[in-house]
């Protein structure tokens, strides 16, 4: 152990020591404070994106350095002021390849440099792993505890290599500028290089102020390119959403800058470096008011999007309530159609039949209307009543096994007859390889194969309808295929024909009725019961096919 | 291609942090603990870089 040649005590944490003045912790704590802090926020809020990782890499490595700085004003031991005044090399070297690595970054829209590129650029590192620990770094220790070591000509080299990459970065900047076609990501851009290159600048300015003699105290200022950096930094965050972090942080940053800075005019033993403090105060104000504003900006933005939301909600509540009131009053005035409606059918019937004495020959064509359209009322009525049912989620569905092929083999009987009136041939054909078993609503899958059939017999004037039954194993589902040979759809009416009050173009060429809620309640039904429905058509005039799938029962 | 750089990439960080381990490995070992450094005296005149290289007693140190 080499004599301690200096007259101060052993430093604690081996930065904080009687010999250092205030003026050199506040150079120093400061900035490494604000550095580490942007680092981190940059870092917390979206550890994956490389630029991220890279600025926080770089304020981690200049807080390093920082320390090492400090250690050597409150070191006593040479062997300490030896080692650590030696090893600062390469972190400062690091430091600066970790900035050209964010310009470039930015530079090229935030694409990774080749591997290549890295290799070629920690080039400039290879003398320093060299010959870092040997004389060529620190000639040796001096006598005077004011001075420390003695540089030797690989510091002067490091010197030479800060030009070449700041030269680089100023490349980069331009490069980027004249490249990036987004003015958003230009802008990005031109902010962070730009606040690179100048804490750069004044990094090496503040190394050449020892080269040539001007002494410590300039060289304590090279510190203050971090926090200038770190304003523009946020300045940029807030401004462009650089780095991906949210501008409340940005605030809590800026606020912390400002009480950070405030709070060194407090005290009374740096009065020497008030005039530099004050300049700071003022500078950052600058750029604090900016920064306010745009926060204040961003946040009367945001409030006025909550507001809107809230509005939003309140309308969609209310038509919510509107849609619920229009189902009950469809409900409602329905049944009470329906009732006076099921004694027209019935009285029209019990007197068609005879059940009140012979019918004069010239009433029984009214009375046959009469039956005919009550019919057609009363199935309107039920398409109302279900849409009502479904929208307000009331439709009930009693599940239970049956079997499908049974059902509509028995539905295809009944209305064969119908078809035949038309001059039409009703088909009914089978491919099972499975008893076609499923458990659903007996009574709305009937309802549901009796509105497609009934459908292909209105819109077929002619030809033939056939109902394949058929099973797909492998997906264990059932299927019911209703093939037309009638007016068929277009493109159009295929993608809208399952929607409420939707009719085919065509409709009217057949004469056909309806009130184009058969297909939107058969397909909502369906769905309800894990089921699809699904139409195609080769265009009109070329017939449809319907298809009911159904999961066949475990 | 992806993959390749990453693959490339991770050997390159790996590298460098070698690099970086050794070398102050070798400084600390070299300054700290065998405190191979010299120490000049109040009546040595102050080295120049070049001047130390070309003309001084860089092999006594």
């Amino acid at each position: 152990m080499i004599d301690n040649p200096c007259e101060w005590g052993a430093s604690t944490l081996l930065i904080f020591s009687e010999n250092v003045g205030a003026l050199v912790y506040y150079t120093h704590i400061f900035p490494l404070v604000i550095s580490l802090f942007l680092g981190f926020q940059v870092l917390i809020h979206n550890p994956k994106g490389r630029s991220n990782r890279v600025l926080f890499l770089l304020t981690l490595v200049f807080s390093i350095w920082v320390y090492f700085d400090l250690i050597l004003w409150a070191s006593p031991t040479p062997e300490a002021v030896a080692f650590f005044w030696s090893s600062i090399v390469p972190i400062e070297m690091l430091m600066y390849l970790l900035a050209t690595y964010l310009v470039y970054l930015f530079a090229h829209e935030q694409v990774d440099a080749p591997t290549w590129k890295k290799y070629a650029f920690s080039g400039f590192l290879l003398p320093i792993f060299l010959f870092a620990h040997t004389s060529l770094n620190v000639i040796g220790i001096s006598p005077d505890c004011d001075t420390g070591a003695f540089e030797g000509i690989l510091i002067q080299y490091m010197y030479a290599a800060e030009i070449v990459i700041i030269g680089f970065i100023a490349y980069y900047l331009i490069k980027g500028i004249k490249n990036i076609k987004d003015s958003v990501k230009r802008k990005r851009h031109i902010y962070i290089s730009s606040a690179t290159l100048l804490f750069l600048c004044f990094f090496t300015a503040g190394n050449l102020t020892l080269s040539f003699d001007l002494g410590p105290f300039y060289e304590q200022y090279k510190l203050f390119g971090m926090p200038v950096f770190a304003a523009i930094v946020s300045y940029s965050i807030i401004k462009l959403e650089t780095f991906r972090v949210k501008a409340l942080l940005t605030g809590v940053l800026i606020s912390a800058l400002w009480i950070l800075i405030f709070s060194m005019l407090l005290f009374s033993d740096i009065a020497y470096a008030r005039p530099v403090i004050l300049i700071t105060v003022i500078a950052f104000g600058f750029i604090g008011a900016q920064l306010s504003k745009s926060f204040r900006k961003e946040t009367e933005q945001r409030e006025q999007i909550e507001k809107l939301a809230q509005n939003l909600e309140k309308a969609n509540m209310r038509l919510q309530a509107l849609d619920k009131q229009k189902s009950e009053f469809v409900s409602i005035a329905s049944h009470q159609l329906r009732s006076p409606l099921t004694a027209i059918r019935g009285y029209a019937s019990l007197l068609l039949e005879g059940n009140f004495g012979t019918i004069p020959h010239k009433a029984i064509e009214p009375l046959a209307r009469i039956d005919e359209s009550s019919k057609l009322m009363a199935v309107a009525i039920e398409d109302y009543l279900n849409v009502s049912r479904i929208e307000s989620g009331n439709m009930k569905y009693h599940l239970a096994d049956f079997n499908l092929l049974n059902e509509v083999e028995h539905i295809t009987d009944d209305l064969r007859a119908d078809a035949m009136k038309k001059g039409l041939v009703l088909y009914f054909k089978k491919s099972l390889h499975h008893q076609g078993v499923i458990n659903a609503d007996v009574g709305k899958i009937v309802q549901i194969i009796h509105n497609l059939i009934d459908n292909a017999i209105k819109y077929t004037p002619n030809g033939t309808i056939t109902v394949l039954v058929r099973d797909d194993i492998s997906k264990n589902k059932i299927c019911v295929d209703i093939i037309d040979s009638g007016i068929g759809m277009d493109v159009e009416t295929l993608h809208t024909v399952f929607q409420k009050f939707q009719r085919a173009k065509n409709a009217d060429s057949v004469n056909a009725s309806g009130t184009g809620l058969g297909l939107f309640v058969a397909v909502k039904m369906t769905e309800a019961m894990g089921g699809d429905i699904t139409a195609y058509s080769d265009g009109d005039g070329k017939g449809s096919r319907f298809t009911l799938e159904m999961p066949l029962a475990m | 291609m992806k993959e390749t750089h990453k693959k490339s990439s991770f050997i390159f960080y790996l590298v460098l942090t070698t690099l970086f381990l050794l070398t102050f490995s070798a400084t600390y070992v070299n300054l700290h603990v065998n405190q191979n450094f010299k120490m000049f005296t109040a009546d040595e005149p102050e080295p120049k870089p070049l001047d130390f290289y070309l003309h001084s007693n860089y092999q006594e140190l």
